[in-house]
């Protein structure tokens, strides 16, 4: 990812804006796979500053992914922190940049029920239809059959 | 006259880094990678 992804001038911008970035060579750190639980690079981790973990990555990824990847994160974040206006903003947002990426879209579309759902204004119909349209778009994705659970739960 | 080209600046220490991220009111990026 050194090669190709962190130097595209989009993923470098998203990262410098949004974020402080550490890294840890393994090679030199060998207790870094340890202290992080992680065995297999490259391995990345979004934390807020308490520690708090709430999004990794394993595997190489292109700079598209790392966009999606990285979007997710940023309106996940919002969301699990109880923010849910504005995650509903950035899950719309990061819409532009999953639409291309199937596994991460259709995730994308699976979070916007949730998020408008416990929004200001959110309703159940929100709910439904968020999920309906994840259905529509990607029947036999794992997510869709997550939404699909719901009913039986 | 060219844009400036903005490259990631990594940090080394989390320490550090984590000073630095709650002044910024930003969170961390951690990446373990392997060289090869």
């Amino acid at each position: 990812m050194g090669a190709n992804t962190y130097p595209d001038p989009r993923v470098s911008r998203f990262i410098n804006e949004h974020s402080i970035p550490v890294q840890f060579n393994v090679k030199e750190d060998v207790g870094a796979p340890f202290r992080y639980h992680a065995q297999w690079t490259p391995a990345i981790m979004w934390q807020d500053v308490e520690g708090n973990e709430y999004r990794r990555s394993l595997g190489s990824l292109n700079p598209d992914q790392f966009l999606a990847e990285f979007w997710l994160a940023y309106a996940l974040r919002y969301y699990h922190g109880g923010q849910f206006d504005r995650s509903v903003e950035l899950f719309e947002e990061a819409l532009e940049f999953t639409k291309y990426d199937p596994v991460r879209h259709a995730e994308n579309l699976y979070w916007i029920g949730p998020a408008k759902y416990e929004s200001s204004n959110g309703t159940a119909e929100d709910l439904m239809a968020g999920f309906k349209k994840l259905q529509e778009t990607y029947p036999y994705s794992d997510w869709a059959k997550r939404s699909v659970q719901l009913k039986f739960d | 006259m060219r844009d400036m080209i903005e490259v990631v600046t990594w940090r080394s220490s989390l320490e550090e880094a984590r000073m630095e991220a709650r002044e910024q009111h930003k969170d961390l990026l951690i990446d373990l990678f392997n060289p090869g």
